[in-house]
């Protein structure tokens, strides 16, 4: 009783709302009665029901006093609510309904809290208690009872459930008259909807000791929302929610949902170690059917659980969609609205209306028809209806839903411009013709789309397409001729990479010449200008750009792109070659040459003049041989590698094996490099020798390794050729094999292939090394996995086609195998 | 070159736009020869088993169609975390900037900055060049759409007065103004700021967040790869119009119906093709199917897979994208062009700089439904007009050239 001693005892009201419970109501005020709390009164209001012997509540309520009041008609709690409000002259307001009950401590355990701590608002736990009513004899049987809702206040939760029993709480007067009293729209909810506004001020505390009784009747006295019907509970429900949509950011609603999860994977978790305690319990079989039993009913509560929770999911994602057209609409209808008053006032203020209103007032009195005055009066008096049942929003929602849709426009603020580009690329127009090449041959449907890139590349006085075609049975020609009418075609046997794109040449107006492949894409709508721009700068006389992979470029595509520009060329940037810096042309080294010449059909520019005294001579390595010839006279090369087209093959190993073969063949002759002459059988011994081992590793690693990272799989194979070489290391003679094959093979001399298979092998692990740096790149074999394996048979292919180019003269023709 | 990409949330549980964009980049660039890995916040996902460098994070690593990814978590995630007011974490500070000193890259490119922010600002203070694709409007706008919650559009922050006003509580003030100082600290970390659309880079300008020089334009590419089928079709005597996306109210379904309907009246020989499911908004739906009512040249087919929009457009003459909000980089525009389809579209955002009134397609008043049926209309009554857009369409960025343009930056910072 120590605040009752310290005279430090603020007064506190009590609201109680009735209505034609005379019986229930007398516990309730008998509770308040009975509270350790004192001073009390007690606002009774009587929501348009029965009479009331208030001088025997009176006579119970002793010296705590009594406010009554009396509504002559029912006018719904949230009216009644706000009566008793009003009346309340505590600096404390609580709640309590008919049918409820405090116990003695209730009042006094939440004043003790708010005095002495800056909260406006606290609330205690109660108990729900089951009772059952037997009307005839008047009398109350509790069932059971169990503590529910007790839960520490949390706003995102509150704003979607209404978790506080009512009478649980205790305000300060001011935290619910500054909230401006219930919403007397509501029939349901109308607590909820106070305790969301004042809970937007003030933080509620959650004293966790039960003072109360939250009665749950077993028949029809109960009035609270159980006995309601579903669709009803969901209307209000959902009232509640769009009311205060502006409170429901994104992170509330995850938040609550969160929650819920956490539940959920609770629910999940206990089910778990259920069903892990069965397992344990297995062997006593008279105890599983037990357990099994109860895991079913919890199964059936977790199921229903979800259901709830997907629910109230469905719910709010209804309602945000719901809630957005509906606030669109509003400010539409308002809109609207405002437009037509403007007009009116505008109409009203004009001189002839003021002299006309007269007039028109006489005429409408004689001359109205009747029928739509009447029309008119039937719609509005329906709207007041509207109005008056459901209140302004549901009006507005109405109104809109019959007149309104249809017309939904949008009104945008001044939508914000699109302004050009601040940096645009620093540009002067190229004012020449500029000729592009394309030999062809079934280039297939996306011929199209590169056609189309090349003609609409920017910054071009103008371009010139020239196809010429060998053969294609495809649609190559027609697609051409929609964009160029400068298509020439020649037999298919007659193509020569020299002399057809000489001959092609010679159709060209232009006063440059782009040599390209009807494969290569160019990349940007630049890539023209900057390939002509130094050839029209007289930087350089010819010009090459990049290749890069095509999205669905292979490993070994990309790989040799990478080796290519990066290992070998050492490109990075773009590159100025001339010949000057060197005494003596001839005397620079082949590798050196090779760099240097970079020229490739698949994206060169050259100036006609240039080209014309030079053309294409070789038939193989065409390109490769003008970078040489241009370099020899003094002409300047560049390489760019900040441009590019996007080029590149998925073709099978053997392919690479006839390509490098001539490459190597035809490189050493414009180079005048020596090639070893060593029999051509022998090197394809060592060839297929060292094939076959490269077989066994491999397929013994794919048993071990294929799962692993690509880096160990790549390196255990070159682990287990290496010892495969090692034991094997000096010649397939020395080895007992099938006697035929030994004879055969006696011809060939032991030292010479031992020698010419390590050479063979030294060559394939450098290039190999370089594959292992580039895999590197790649964590896990997922997205290599079918294409690992081919690459190395593919390096294989290439470093053996290379390998005998250089080391045999004698003529070869795989072309014709392949 | 090392390069590190970050990104909010990636493969395999999540696989919008953004994720795909980063997961195209990093393939190209690993065929290009670089060494990429992908940095990204592990969000509502178990099992990350490994304690990170970092106070309270846990990470783990694995490896996404060969892109090796490292996924980091705060151990108690924070509840504001999809919310995004908290650019500065030390918990994701600390953890990128082990990262950076222990995997040595030379470039970090964040691909949206949402929970992984501070990302950012350990890159620039580990000496790595930090690039920063700004993929949508979220450095200045916390909802990411510029799209107020009563579906208006938004002209910008103020300095978060509108974002208080239009979609946020008071509560949120101070946090607003840390949002607003935080994004600006962290945008001045970065060496180059990417743009998807020239429009993003004038909606940043316009609200004076980010001056628009500090921008480069790099246009998201379209893997070409995939698009199987040609079309070399013309157009035959009932002109059959598409729309491919999600029913939604910003999307302006509505406004295309009623467009449809209006135009219907002067020219029966049109078709309306709807495809896109209702995603969450099946109210707005059901209005649409009712603004449809019985007319059955207007055909709702429903929920579509992304992998068969070839077989769809193929039976499409011309597309409508009819947004009502700021479309940034609309893909179903980009999409429709790099198959060589023209788009009649609103004249507002992103999608008026993709399609040029008159030249590769159609623009009509951005919520104007006569204004489209006039459209509309147009096409019907001379077809011809679309074999004509359809050979000016100039075809979007290939994710080749993409990544082409992206290392060339990286060069340039580099060099």
């Amino acid at each position: 009783m120590s605040l009752i001693e310290n005279n430090t005892t603020p007064p506190v009201s009590i609201i109680v709302r009735t209505k034609d419970r005379p019986k229930l109501l007398k516990r309730a005020i008998q509770s308040i009665a009975a509270q350790t709390y004192r001073p009390i009164e007690v606002v009774l209001v009587n929501d348009g029901g029965c009479d009331l012997d208030i001088e025997e509540l009176k006579t119970i309520l002793g010296n705590v006093s009594l406010n009554y009041q009396r509504l002559a008609i029912n006018t719904g709690r949230a009216h009644a609510g706000n009566v008793g409000i009003e009346n309340t002259k505590g600096e404390y307001i609580g709640f309590l309904d008919d049918d409820d009950e405090f116990y003695p401590e209730h009042v006094e355990t939440l004043v003790a809290f708010l005095i002495r701590t800056d909260y406006k608002v606290a609330y205690t736990d109660s108990l729900m208690a089951y009772k059952e009513y037997d009307p005839v004899k008047c009398e109350l049987t509790e069932v059971k009872k169990e503590l529910i809702f007790s839960k520490d206040f949390n706003y995102s939760f509150l704003l979607f459930e209404n978790y506080i029993p009512f009478m649980c709480l205790l305000f300060e007067s001011k935290a619910i008259k500054s909230a401006g009293n219930f919403d007397t729209s509501f029939d349901l909810y109308e607590d909820w909807d106070l305790l969301i506004r004042i809970g937007e001020r003030y933080p509620f505390y959650h004293i966790k000791r039960v003072t109360a009784d939250y009665n749950q009747w077993s028949n029809e006295l109960q009035i609270s929302q159980n006995n309601k019907e579903p669709l009803f509970l969901k209307q209000s429900y959902l009232k509640v929610l769009s009311k205060h949509m502006d409170k429901i950011t994104i992170n509330r609603i995850q938040h609550y949902m969160s929650e819920h999860v956490a539940t959920r994977n609770a629910l999940n978790e206990l089910n778990r170690e259920f069903k892990r305690y069965m397992d344990e319990q297995r062997p006593k079989d008279y105890e599983i059917s037990n357990l099994a039993a109860k895991i079913n009913k919890l199964e059936g509560q977790i199921v229903g659980n979800k259901v709830v929770i997907e629910e109230k999911d469905t719910q709010i994602k209804h309602l945000d969609t719901a809630l957005r057209n509906q606030n669109i609409m509003l400010t539409e209808i308002e809109a609207a609205l405002q437009e037509k008053e403007a007009i009116i006032s505008a109409m009203i203020n004009t001189k002839g209306w003021k002299l006309l209103e007269k007039y028109r007032k006489a005429k409408n009195y004689a001359i109205a028809p009747l029928d739509g005055v009447k029309k008119g009066w039937i719609l509005s008096a329906k709207g007041l209806k509207v109005l008056k049942n459901e209140g302004l929003n549901s009006f507005i929602r109405k109104l809109n839903k019959k007149y309104l849709f249809n017309k939904a426009i949008k009104k945008l603020p001044e939508p914000i411009e699109l302004i050009s580009p601040s940096t645009p690329l620093a540009i002067n127009p190229i004012d020449s013709k500029i000729s592009i090449i394309i030999p062809t041959k079934n280039a297939g449907d996306e011929f199209d789309y590169t056609l189309r890139k090349i003609v609409q590349q920017e910054g071009i006085g103008e371009i010139e397409l020239i196809v010429i075609d060998s053969g294609s049975k495809d649609r190559t020609i027609d697609i051409a001729r929609a964009y160029t009418e400068k298509v020439f075609q020649i037999p298919p046997e007659d193509f020569h990479h020299a002399k057809t794109r000489n001959l092609a040449a010679e159709k060209a107006e232009g006063d440059f010449l782009v040599f390209t492949v009807q494969d290569a894409i160019p990349v940007g709508s630049h890539w023209l200008y900057k390939l002509i721009e130094p050839l029209h700068k007289d930087i350089a006389s010819a010009v090459s750009a990049k290749q890069i992979p095509r999205s669905d470029a292979d490993l070994y595509a990309c790989w040799s792109y990478w080796a290519h520009n990066i290992g070998f060329m050492g490109h990075d940037q773009d590159h100025l070659y001339n010949s000057s810096l060197f005494p003596n042309f001839n005397e620079i080294d082949s590798q050196t040459k090779r760099i240097m010449a970079t020229l490739d059909n698949v994206c060169l520019g050259v100036r006609k003049t240039v080209f014309d005294m030079y053309r294409f001579e070789a038939a193989y390595a065409e390109d490769f041989e003008l970078g040489i010839q241009l370099l020899k006279d003094g002409h300047t090369i560049m390489f760019q590698s900040s441009n590019a087209v996007i080029h590149s093959h998925n073709r099978p190993a053997i392919y690479y094996f006839n390509r490098s073969y001539i490459d190597s063949v035809s490189l050493s002759g414009i180079l005048h490099t020596e090639r070893k002459n060593i029999p051509a059988s022998i090197v394809m011994e060592a060839i297929i020798f060292l094939y076959c081992l490269l077989k066994m590793s491999i397929v013994s690693e794919m048993e071990l390794n294929l799962n692993k990272e690509p880096a160990v799989f790549i390196r255990s194979i070159l682990n287990n050729l290496n010892e495969r070489v090692g034991s094997a290391n000096h010649s397939p003679q020395l080895l007992k094999g099938d006697q035929l094959f030994d004879e055969f093979f006696s011809e060939i001399s032991p030292v010479n292939h031992a020698v010419i298979v390590s050479e063979l092998y030294s060559i394939f692990i450098i290039n190999m090394q370089s594959f292992l740096e580039f895999i590197k790149r790649y964590s896990s074999m997922s997205s290599v996995k079918d294409d690992i394996v081919l690459s190395v048979y593919k390096i294989f292919s290439n470093t053996a086609g290379h390998f005998i180019g250089v080391n045999t003269t004698e003529k070869l023709d795989f072309k014709r195998r392949i | 070159m090392r390069i590190l990409i970050g990104v909010h949330q990636f493969f395999p549980n999540h696989y919008t736009g953004t994720e795909r964009y980063v997961l195209n980049l990093a393939k190209q660039l690993q065929k290009f020869g670089h060494y990429v890995k992908v940095l990204t916040y592990a969000f509502r996902e178990q099992g990350l088993v490994r304690r990170g460098h970092a106070v309270g994070i846990i990470r783990r690593e694995y490896s996404y169609e060969g892109v090796p990814v490292i996924a980091i978590r705060h151990e108690e995630q924070p509840d504001d975390l999809s919310f995004v007011f908290d650019f500065i974490d030390a918990g994701i500070y600390n953890e990128a900037k082990a990262i950076f000193k222990n995997e040595k890259f030379d470039i970090y490119h964040c691909a949206h900055p949402l929970r992984i922010a501070s990302s950012i600002k350990a890159a620039s203070d580990s000496g790595v060049k930090v690039v920063f694709m700004v993929t949508d409007y979220f450095m200045m706008c916390p909802q990411g759409i510029m799209l107020r919650s009563d579906n208006t559009l938004c002209n910008g922050p103020d300095n978060g007065k509108n974002c208080l006003r239009y979609c946020f509580t008071n509560v949120h003030n101070a946090r607003m103004q840390d949002r607003i100082t935080n994004a600006q600290t962290l945008l001045n970390c970065c060496d180059q700021l990417l743009s998807p659309s020239q429009f993003l880079i004038s909606v940043f300008n316009h609200t004076g967040f980010i001056p628009s020089e500090r921008f480069i334009l790099a246009r998201h590419g379209f893997d070409y790869a995939k698009k199987l089928t040609h079309f070399f079709k013309e157009s035959g005597e009932i002109i059959t119009l598409g729309y491919i996306g999600t029913v939604q109210y910003h999307k302006g379904v509505h406004i295309m119906v009623e467009g449809f309907k209006k135009a219907r009246e002067q020219n029966p020989k049109i078709k309306l093709q709807i495809w896109g499911g209702a995603f969450h908004e099946t109210e707005y739906q059901d209005r649409v199917k009712k603004l449809a009512g019985e007319d059955s040249n207007v055909v709702l087919k429903g929920q579509y897979d992304f992998n068969d929009v070839e077989n769809i457009l193929k039976n499409i003459d011309i597309v409508i994208v009819p947004s009502i909000w700021y479309e940034n980089a609309p893909l179903t525009i980009t999409t429709s062009l790099a198959y060589g389809i023209p788009v009649i579209t609103s004249d507002i955002g992103g999608m008026k700089e993709l399609i040029n009134n008159g030249e590769n397609g159609l623009t009509f008043k951005v919520g104007d439904p006569l204004d489209l049926s006039d459209k509309i209309n147009m096409i019907a009554e001379n077809p011809e007009i679309i074999t004509k857009f359809k050979r000016n369409i100039k075809y979007p960025i290939r994710i080749e050239e993409e990544a082409f343009n992206t290392e060339l930056v990286y060069r340039r910072l580099l060099s």
